[in-house]
């Protein structure tokens, strides 16, 4: 493979607008969000659809383009006429699609979401996509491929300038300056510490030892957390070109992608991409005609939080128990196998492509002053749109949850959103308008980890959230050192106790000393961050969760030994219903005669509540 | 050199040096739970908290994580660091169940002294403390996790030290545990490491459970005589018994490790039968009278044979004074011997050995440790020197390639090339090593590369499967080698090497064949036991049976004692004390641990009482060691040396073996070996063998084979069965599988052995390792060779 053959695959390749006059492209989003919401069906469907009805065109499949809260979510292309994605796409819509739109023509206009112009006429009443308002606030880099190549098909990574840069670094560049390139860019680790990944570079690179190595952590174990997998399942390409272009500036032939066992689409997809790679000698030996050799293999995890941090994993990798060992020396030192190793994040990977295109002050142009470059988060909780996004720093906690996320479900009240996975901190509505930025968000108490957004609404309980989160770090602390192994399972016991309404005085006291301890002793990042929820919870939420020890109750109505349900006497018409439904008998009556809750029978289950015929209202939670 | 300043006092320390080592080079220790000098530094337990407060790093961090640079400033008596340390045990007393009044572990727990070190005497967390299922681990190592503090040494310790796989951690967070997949017992014959290296109760010594408290045994640095390695051991005794033995510190010798046959092969001193009185005929009697009737024995032998008719005997676990006693009572009277050797080969083999590896470098442990090509001849680590075998990992971890010439399928914790070699086939293959460079390439892939890149070489050799021959063949190879590569010999007995230096040309197949020519008339034998490992039963017993006088020294219940006129018994080397020379020529000396006798425990437990004899002193208490019985007995036939007591030894000794004797216990010894005379030694013939025969090479095994540990009770649980290695294809060919039960027939005994098959073995071979089978004791004559009709299923 030499860059002018790189240049002719381009021209050549099959894109999804690459479209004939009298030929359609389905294109099915196909990501482990699109295939949970029935895209298989959906993409069979079309096949034969389009087979049985004699529609010419092909079907393609593509990764996340981030709105997962749509899918499975079809895009119809064709030539000179604008390109119509439709949402929530499953069989039988397809077949009327197939039916109306691919066979006569004509837009399905109430399943229609959006249109891309693509040099057709817009069609009136359909929104572009860039103004959807989920869009307009995003700033795609990582993402921009996602949705938009088949990432199955390294002729269409290619045809959307994938490889050049990796052409323009072996080419045009010594390996320091493409360090340099990446030290101007700003760029800092996408994993959750945001250490400078030029600098990182630089120290590999200057490391005595040999062979090198160049390892991308695909771990990913926060729970709820899925941008490292859209990446690797949307654009696998790009990650392996990061991983190139970095083996080259740290001299290294080697590399490892770390991704778990529970991403099997990734991993498939990883698969293909690495395959298709060497055949087309951008991977192995000689890469574009230089003396370049590299080689990526991957190592699937078992799925332990802890193997995400960085020396656990490289034991992982190793064959050993993913467990941390104490810094320094660092895996630019002594990584894998006692040698120099360079460990990034996917998604850190993933923005060198770009960087190396458009140059390190297109990229510093986005972003604030000490956070550059776009983030890509997932935003899951009480919003209305949950999904994929990718924004540029410094963009307000606002504007990604009421703009992006389009507010709070049920047009609740918000209450609180958590940043950076199950060991960031819970900020409340006050610090809306905190720039997403990693100074800002560790001034906070929070982190920006690696980008999980958790939004909280009114009718949730912040001491319960805090041990909610405890009881995910606790039970995956990998047990080694004493502060984060039998600190967090105490405090996990304090806060049960405050949840189950048997708080005492001084448990907030000695919660606050326990949570700082553990995080000035632990070994590593985990015990490091995992008491920021209960400690923001305790800097913010404060009244909350001394009210459940105070006066034994749960301001937010969820901790269940702090509940009661009640049949109000003056409201209760005797109709019987909650007698019949309550599942363990707990409600007593007769016809004619006022129910009352058995209190020591009931589990609290709120059944009652829930079948209280509105007219009535009689029930009420306390 | 780093220079660094710790609570106000410089050091300059090597780099790499870590923090909490430069502190306790300044007499500062720093509470530690995790950290351990052979593990290295885990970071797990927290408890080694110091405050830096200035140079390189700032903050309290992990002394044991971080190493000492120059211009760092570190307080380890900070507020914040001590409050640090404070909070951690406090975590950690948070679980524990404070049952250390039933703890073994109390009074020497670490847990305990950096609890009570730093101040925590009170708990603020009311809620329920973790509890785990136990599991029985077998008979050495009892588990009681619900105290582990989860310090991850045992770990560290069973998979990365030692190698082995069926303990470790599993599960995770808070509920992480220290044991097996299942109840059962631990593999490795190391396990008993386990029990020093835990910090706590929750791994504690099984044998020795509840029956004394830590400050009420007595204790003795003491030494390890169950193999040539001479590993340094604390011994602890209890109402006149045995009742543990730990690993001692020797960074020259073992390190921080012993096995588990130097650990649970005490109980030969707790034994049952033990001699604990004199007997004349098989009745007990006087100290004095006994005496009294060997002199009287003696005198009447050398009246009408002369001296020459008395053969003295004794062995390799004898010590050293006891060995330069009797050589010099043998000048003094003229008496036959000593023997110190089964036979000649024997004899010639050790002494080749000694003067090899003195003559070429010897090697110890350390040695081993270093080097980065190890070579095994004709030895089996971890049946004849087991620690030698964690050495030898030792080297490997740190990337030493490992090769093996040897018949035997060996087993060692590391990989490994093997090439099963045996006899013509080991001479020709040391034969083209020793020519030239690449030599042993064609049997053991891998030495070419591994001997360019060397720079430490050490061959380990053992005398039991080596023929004379190849023995020398060996040294000429080594000394191709040059200057980088070293000898590890691997010995028999404790005491081997002083053996093989003190003999003369006696042995006793030389004294045996005197008696049956009428020369000699009398044996006195000082702890030893000919029917040990002897191939010649019958032939043994119808000598001794033709003796007019048989005098037997000995703490054991062996079988000549049974068979003795004349018994005295002596002291163990836990009542007596005593110098050995180990395989690298150390001269090591052990202290006495208590005056012994018989333990009381027993007969509390069982329907007897301590014997009622009114005399000074506990009963069945063994006053004297060997060295001072002959000292009595030259005495009193007018032979006395003039010696008075261990310092009169020494002294005369110096005098007379200035080659074993001019170093301090500690120190290696620099005898250059030598007095080998070959022509004295018949080379035995190849026994004929026709296409049906194998040939039969007689191994022992850790747990079973070695002299002291038989007796040894607490090893009955782990020792293995009698077991009979084929080569895999000859076995196959006759319908045998591994695990298959056969008879062999020896005379008109027939023994059950397990067939164990492997590729390794020499197809015209068969490895016989008896085990624990008491059958095998029966045979009169262990056959040379053993064809396939000799061999039947069971
Ligand atoms: C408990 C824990 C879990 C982590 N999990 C991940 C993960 O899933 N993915 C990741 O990229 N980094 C993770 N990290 C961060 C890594 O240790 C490391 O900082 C990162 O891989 C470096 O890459 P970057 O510089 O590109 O961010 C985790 C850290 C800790 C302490
Ligand atoms: S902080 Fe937790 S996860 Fe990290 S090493 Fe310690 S116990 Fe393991
Ligand atoms: S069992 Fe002992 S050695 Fe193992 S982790 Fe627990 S306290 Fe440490
Ligand atoms: S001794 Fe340093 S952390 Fe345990």
């Amino acid at each position: 493979m030499t860059v002018d053959e790189l240049k002719r695959i381009k021209e050549r390749a099959r894109t999804f607008d690459k479209v004939e006059a009298g030929e359609v492209h389905v294109v099915v989003g196909m990501n482990t969000c699109g295939i949970a919401s029935g895209a298989r069906e959906t993409m069979h469907a079309f096949q034969e659809g389009m087979k049985r009805l004699g529609i010419k065109g092909r079907v393609f499949q593509t990764g996340c383009i981030g709105m997962c809260f749509e899918e499975p979510l079809v895009d119809i292309i064709e030539a000179h006429k604008p390109r119509i994605t439709y949402r929530h796409v499953d069989g039988a819509k397809a077949e009327r699609i197939l039916e109306e739109h691919l066979s006569e023509g004509k837009v399905v206009m109430e399943w229609a979401m959006a249109q891309f112009p693509n040099g057709g006429k817009p069609l009136e009443g359909l929104p572009l996509y860039s103004e959807l308002p989920y869009n307009s606030k995003q700033k795609k880099i990582v993402l921009r491929k996602c949705g938009f190549i088949d990432p199955e098909d390294i002729e269409q990574y290619i045809a959307t300038d994938g490889y050049f840069a990796l052409a323009k670094a072996l080419k045009e560049m010594t390996p320091e300056e493409v360090i340099s390139e990446i030290i101007a860019s700003g760029l800092r680790g996408r994993g959750g510490a945001g250490f400078p990944t030029g600098l990182k570079w630089k120290a590999t690179r200057e490391a005595k030892g040999s062979p090198k190595y160049v390892v991308c952590n695909g771990d990913e174990g926060d729970p709820g957390a899925f941008m490292d997998r859209s990446v690797l399942e949307g654009d696998p390409h790009a990650v392996l070109e990061g991983m190139l272009i970095a083996g080259y500036a740290i001299g290294a032939k080697e590399a490892y992608i770390y991704v778990r066992a529970e991403y099997p689409v990734a991993v498939k997809r990883l698969q293909k991409a690495i395959a298709q790679a060497k055949k087309y000698g951008l991977l192995g030996d000689g890469i574009l005609g230089t003396d370049f050799s590299f080689d990526i293999k991957i190592k699937m995890g078992a799925g332990a939080f802890v193997c995400g941090e960085e020396t656990a994993l490289l034991a992982s990798i190793e064959g050993k128990r993913g467990m941390p060992r104490p810094r320094p020396p660092f895996p630019a030192q002594s990584g894998l196998w006692g040698k120099p190793t360079n460990i990034n994040n996917v998604e850190t990977f993933a923005n060198v492509p770009a960087i190396l295109l458009n140059g390190a002050s297109w990229y510093s142009s986005f972003g604030t002053e000490n956070s550059k470059g776009t983030k890509v988060f997932c935003i899951t909780g009480k919003v209305k749109n949950s999904g994929l996004i990718e924004v540029p720093m410094g963009i307000t906690l606002r504007e990604v949850i009421f703009d992006i996320g389009g507010g709070i479900l049920q047009d609740r009240g918000f209450k609180a959103v958590q940043t950076g996975g199950p060991s960031g901190g819970v900020l409340p509505e006050s610090l809306l308008d905190l720039p997403v930025d990693y100074q800002e968000l560790s001034k906070a108490g929070s982190i920006m980890g690696s980008g999980g957004l958790v939004v909280m609404d009114e009718a949730t309980c912040m001491a319960d959230v805090a041990r909610y989160f405890l009881t995910f770090t606790q039970s995956e602390s990998c047990g080694k050192c004493t502060p984060c192994r039998e600190g967090l399972q105490r405090m996990y016991q304090i806060l049960d106790r405050i949840c189950q309404g048997n708080g005492r005085p001084g448990d907030i006291e000695d919660l606050e000393e326990l949570a700082r301890s553990v995080k000035d002793a632990s070994l590593c990042g985990l015990g490091q961050t995992a008491p920021n929820p209960v400690l923001t919870v305790l800097r913010y939420f404060r009244e909350e969760v001394e009210a459940h020890i105070r006066e034994r109750r749960c301001p937010a109505g969820v901790c269940v030994a702090l509940i009661r349900y009640e049949i109000d006497p003056e409201k209760c018409k005797a109709c019987g219903i909650c007698r019949k439904k309550c599942p363990v008998g707990a409600v007593e009556g007769a016809p004619k005669v006022v129910h009352r809750i058995l209190q020591d029978k009931c589990i609290k289950c709120g059944t009652c509540l829930e079948v209280c015929p509105p007219k009535f209202s009689a029930v009420r939670k306390v | 050199m780093p220079r660094l300043t710790i609570d106000g006092q410089v050091i300059e320390v090597p780099p790499g040096t870590k923090v909490i080592d430069a502190a306790e080079a300044l007499g500062i220790v720093i509470p530690r739970l995790c950290y351990h000098p052979a593990l290295g530094p885990a970071g797990a337990c927290r408890l080694c908290a110091v405050s830096f407060l200035d140079g390189p790093v700032k903050g309290v961090l992990m002394s044991c994580s971080i190493e000492a640079r120059d211009g760092m400033v570190v307080s380890t008596e900070h507020p914040e660091a001590v409050s640090f340390r404070k909070q951690v045990i406090e975590w950690l007393m948070m679980n524990h169940p404070h049952d250390c009044p039933v703890c073994d572990e109390g009074g020497h727990c670490l847990l305990q002294e950096v609890t009570v070190a730093s101040g925590h005497c009170r708990r603020r967390y009311p809620g329920p403390k973790r509890t785990f299922v136990d599991q029985d681990l077998g008979p050495f190592v009892q588990q009681e996790m619900n105290r582990c503090i989860h310090c991850w040494r045992c770990r560290r310790f069973y998979q990365d030290y030692a190698g082995y796989r069926d303990f470790g951690a599993l599960g995770i967070g808070w509920r992480t545990y220290f044991g097996r997949a299942t109840s059962g017992v631990l593999e490795s014959p190391f396990s008993g490491n386990l029990v020093d290296i835990c910090p706590t109760g929750a791994l504690t010594d099984k044998p020795s459970r509840f029956m004394a408290r830590r400050w009420d045994v007595e204790r003795a640095p003491s030494l390890c005589i169950h193999c040539s390695l001479g590993c340094n051991v604390t011994v602890s005794a209890h109402l006149r018994e045995i009742v543990q033995v730990e690993a001692r510190y020797n960074g020259d010798v073992n390190g921080h490790f012993i096995c588990d046959r130097g650990r649970y092969g005490f109980d030969y001193a707790n034994h049952p039968l033990r001699p604990r009185s004199p007997a004349v005929m098989g009745e007990e009697t006087s100290w004095s009278k006994a005496i009294a009737q060997a002199v009287a024995g003696i005198e009447e032998v050398t009246r009408a044979h002369g001296p020459k008719a008395i053969g003295v005997v004794s062995s390799e676990r004898a010590s050293l004074e006891a060995m330069v006693t009797l050589s010099l009572l043998c000048e003094e009277t003229g008496w036959e011997g000593p023997a110190f050797f089964q036979d000649e080969e024997t004899l010639v083999k050790n002494r080749l050995l000694a003067q090899v590896a003195l003559s070429h470098g010897i090697a110890g442990l350390r040695e081993v440790e270093k080097a980065d090509l190890i070579l095994i001849v004709g030895t089996d680590p971890i049946c004849e020197a087991p620690l030698l075998a964690l050495a030898i990992r030792q080297a490997w971890r740190r990337g030493a390639w490992v090769g093996a010439l040897d018949p035997r399928p060996i087993e060692l914790p590391l990989t490994f090339e093997q090439s099963g070699l045996w006899d013509e086939e080991l001479k020709k293959a040391l034969l083209k090593g020793a020519q030239r460079e690449e030599g042993l390439e064609e049997v053991l892939p891998g030495w070419k590369e591994a001997l360019d890149r060397s720079r430490e070489i050490v061959v380990i050799l053992g005398p039991t499967v080596v023929d004379i021959s190849s023995l020398r063949r060996c040294g000429e190879f080594v000394s191709k080698l040059g200057k980088k590569a070293r000898i590890f010999p691997v010995f028999r007995g404790p005491n081997s090497l002083a053996a093989s230096a003190l003999s003369r040309e006696s042995t006793f197949r030389s004294l045996a064949r005197k008696i049956r020519e009428g020369k000699i008339k009398a044996l006195l034998l000082v702890e030893a036991d000919p029917f040990h490992g002897t191939k010649m039963r019958g032939e043994l017993e119808a000598s001794i049976r033709s003796l007019e006088l048989t005098i037997v020294i000995d703490y054991l219940p062996s079988e000549v004692v049974k068979r003795a006129h004349i018994l005295i018994p002596s002291a163990t080397i836990y009542e007596g004390g005593g110098s050995f020379i180990n395989q690298e020529g150390r001269l090591q000396r052990a202290s006495p641990v208590h005056r012994g006798g018989i333990p009381l425990r027993r007969n509390l437990q069982g329907n007897l009482r301590p014997p009622r004899t009114f005399a000074k002193g506990p009963p069945g208490e063994t006053a004297k060691s060997s060295w001072q019985v002959l000292l009595e007995l030259g005495e009193r036939i007018g032979k006395g040396l003039g010696i008075e007591d261990k310092e009169d030894i020494w002294k005369v000794a110096r005098e007379r073996f200035p080659f074993l004797w001019q170093v301090e216990p500690g120190g290696r010894i620099s005898w250059e070996g030598g007095g080998v005379q070959e022509e004295a030694m018949e080379e035995e013939e190849d026994p004929s063998q026709s296409s049906q025969e194998m040939r039969v090479l007689l191994v022992t095994s850790t747990f079973a084979g070695e002299e002291l540990s038989q007796y040894s009770s607490k090893l009955d649980p782990v020792r293995n069965e009698a077991r009979a290695f084929f080569n895999e294809e000859v076995a196959s060919q006759r319908g045998l599988r591994r695990g298959d039960r056969i008879w062999i027939r020896m005379g008109d005994v027939r023994v059950p052995f397990s067939v164990k098959t492997s590729p390794k073995v020499p197809s015209k071979l068969l490895i016989l390792d008896p085990g624990n089978e008491g059958l095998w004791r029966e045979v009169r004559e262990v056959s040379k060779t053993i064809g396939w009709t000799e061999i039947e299923r069971a």
